[in-house]
């Protein structure tokens, strides 16, 4: 263990945290869509990025041990 | 973004006795460089940041086309600990600093809505999805 020298690196996890989405439309006030309808878009926008708290990382490369 | 569970599985030569550095590609981070330093037997402190994710395409999302830009660059500060003498395998907490969003502009155009037909000519929806500043991390 411990060889000096190069090596492959590897890290997989994740990082903790609600997604942020902010949103701005005209379609509200142009009465094209409700805001029942917008907040229910918006739902299915966080769904399709995972609707979750967490985001896995995974980083793979190169290292060197002095 | 999906859900995942704690593994066991871990690979790393920079384990934990000296310095190291490191530098490696990330599915959310991009281009990562760091370096790491022994502090205690079993223990290594790791600092890291990353750039490079930039980049604009044209997607739909839940029935609206969007011009959609994806930032991110993340700083991060992190304890390895070795549990096992001797083993490689590690496990990691720490905290990432992060400025990493995504700009959503959409597209004039037919979309849905909720299930609904939108004519977007003259119309906007911008969304923007971002992870916040500061966020624990825990690894392997």
């Amino acid at each position: 263990m411990n060889v000096k020298g190069f090596g492959i690196y590897g890290d997989v996890g994740f990082k903790i945290g609600r997604v942020n989405i902010d949103y701005k439309t005209s379609l509200v006030d142009s009465g094209k869509v409700s805001q029942a309808d917008l907040d229910a878009q918006i739902e299915k926008i966080r769904s399709d990025i995972g609707g979750s708290d967490v985001l896995p990382t995974v980083s793979v490369g190169a290292s060197y041990i002095f | 973004m999906v859900k995942i569970q704690f593994g066991v599985l871990a690979f790393s030569t920079a384990s934990q006795a000296q310095t190291a550095v490191h530098a490696c590609v990330s599915i959310t981070d991009g281009a990562t460089i760091g370096m790491s330093f022994q502090v205690r037997d079993n223990y290594n402190a790791r600092i890291e940041i990353g750039t490079g994710l930039n980049h604009n395409e044209v997607s739909n999302s839940s029935g609206v086309t969007y011009t959609a830009n994806y930032k991110s660059n993340t700083a991060g500060a992190f304890a390895d600990w070795f549990p096992i003498a001797g083993s490689e395998f590690r496990v990691v907490g720490g905290l990432n600093y992060n400025e990493s969003n995504i700009n959503l502009a959409s597209a004039e155009g037919n979309a849905t809505i909720n299930n609904i037909p939108v004519d977007m000519n003259g119309e906007y929806l911008n969304v923007d999805i971002s992870m916040p500043n500061i966020t624990p991390y825990i690894g392997i």
